[in-house]
């Protein structure tokens, strides 16, 4: 399914001026404001807090006018199956492939190899696009489907990539960490979770080619 | 941060919906003043916006997720296929080919039919879905 839950475990500090909110709306907040639009590397793309389990006792430590607890939890997180089958829209085309969005999510990439086969680039026409020359077999050639920005299509996912990047590229230790926002060099160019899809089936590409069908 | 439980459960399109339509909707929307919160806001916003037009999450009712994965038990589906079917709502044939794997040799003609109907009694087209 696109969505799941994680269960995760986390210590949340909240300062004082939180200490008189009512029950766990504090905890709710801060932990949305750490996770919400965020990526877990290897988890996925951490949307909203489902529910808390289990608020063990505060801590107070020297030095730190802030309350520490050990927060179980569960987050609304972001990762389809693969093989799964999603409806997006085209974000943009070029010789990489087609860009598709969900509107939360960016990262999916149609590469030509997975696109309907024959298919081309095509930048002649003002809007690039990637045309499917589909053959009926009739006499006046194959139909030109193009695939432009705006369509709307459905495509299944075929791999889900990883980046985990430090500053200077260093590959990051085996404990879990989130991604920061602004990469820092070529390789951290790439976005910390990121999808292949396909569209190389009857069934999949534009939703319009099969309205009928 | 520790991970417990990587998926402790799957959930369909129509409870992240209703999750995020409450988070709208609550008065602890405070949040859009609170820049910290401004990443739920965005998230909230953008995921809540591509539910409720790309997909028939909005209409769908936990009851009729229920009546509908009890009516397609006779089919042997996998829980993958099952929640496929609720979150894309297929209304063609070909649409329930690439959902179900290997659909030729595990359902005939008529199967994939009563599918359809089923959809179509329990997610009635609001002309919104795919």
């Amino acid at each position: 399914a696109m969505f799941l839950l994680c269960e995760l475990k986390d210590i949340v500090a909240l300062a004082p001026e939180k200490f008189g909110s009512p029950g766990l709306e504090a905890y709710e907040q801060a932990l949305n404001e750490k996770l919400s639009n965020l990526v877990l590397h290897k988890v996925g793309l951490c949307c909203a807090l489902w529910d808390i389990l289990q608020v063990d006792e505060a801590h107070v430590f020297p030095g730190d006018a802030r309350s520490h607890s050990q927060v179980r939890f569960r987050y609304v997180v972001f990762r389809p199956s693969l093989e799964e089958v999603l409806v997006g829209t085209v974000r943009k085309c070029d010789t990489d492939g087609v860009h598709v969005s969900l509107g939360f999510f960016d990262d999916i990439l149609i590469p030509p190899d997975q696109l309907q086969h024959p298919s081309r680039f095509e930048n002649s026409r003002g809007e690039p696009a990637w045309v499917w020359a589909y053959d009926t077999g009739a006499d006046t050639g194959p139909h030109q489907l193009p695939m432009e920005r705006g369509d709307r299509l459905r495509f299944r996912v075929v791999e889900e990539l990883w980046r985990d990047v430090l500053p200077g590229g260093k590959q990051q230790p085996q404990q879990l960490g989130q991604q920061p926002a602004a990469p820092l060099d070529e390789a951290a160019r790439l976005p910390p979770y990121s999808l292949l899809g396909s569209v190389n089936e009857p069934g999949l590409g534009l939703l319009d080619w099969w309205s009928d069908a | 941060m520790q991970v417990v439980n990587e998926c402790n459960q799957v959930l369909t399109n129509a409870e992240v919906y209703e999750l995020l339509d409450g988070i709208r909707k609550s008065k602890r929307a405070v949040g859009q003043r609170n820049s910290a919160l401004k990443n739920l806001a965005t998230l909230t916003h953008t995921a809540h916006k591509f539910l409720a037009e790309q997909t028939p999450a909005p209409t769908q009712t936990s009851s009729a997720i229920t009546a509908f994965l009890t009516d397609i038990r006779q089919f042997n589906l996998s829980r993958q296929e099952a929640l496929q079917l609720v979150n894309l709502c297929p209304r063609s044939p070909v649409e329930v080919h690439v959902i179900v794997d290997d659909c030729d040799q595990r359902l005939t003609d008529e199967q994939v039919q009563m599918l359809l109907d089923l959809v179509a009694k329990w997610f009635p087209d609001s002309s919104n879905s795919t």
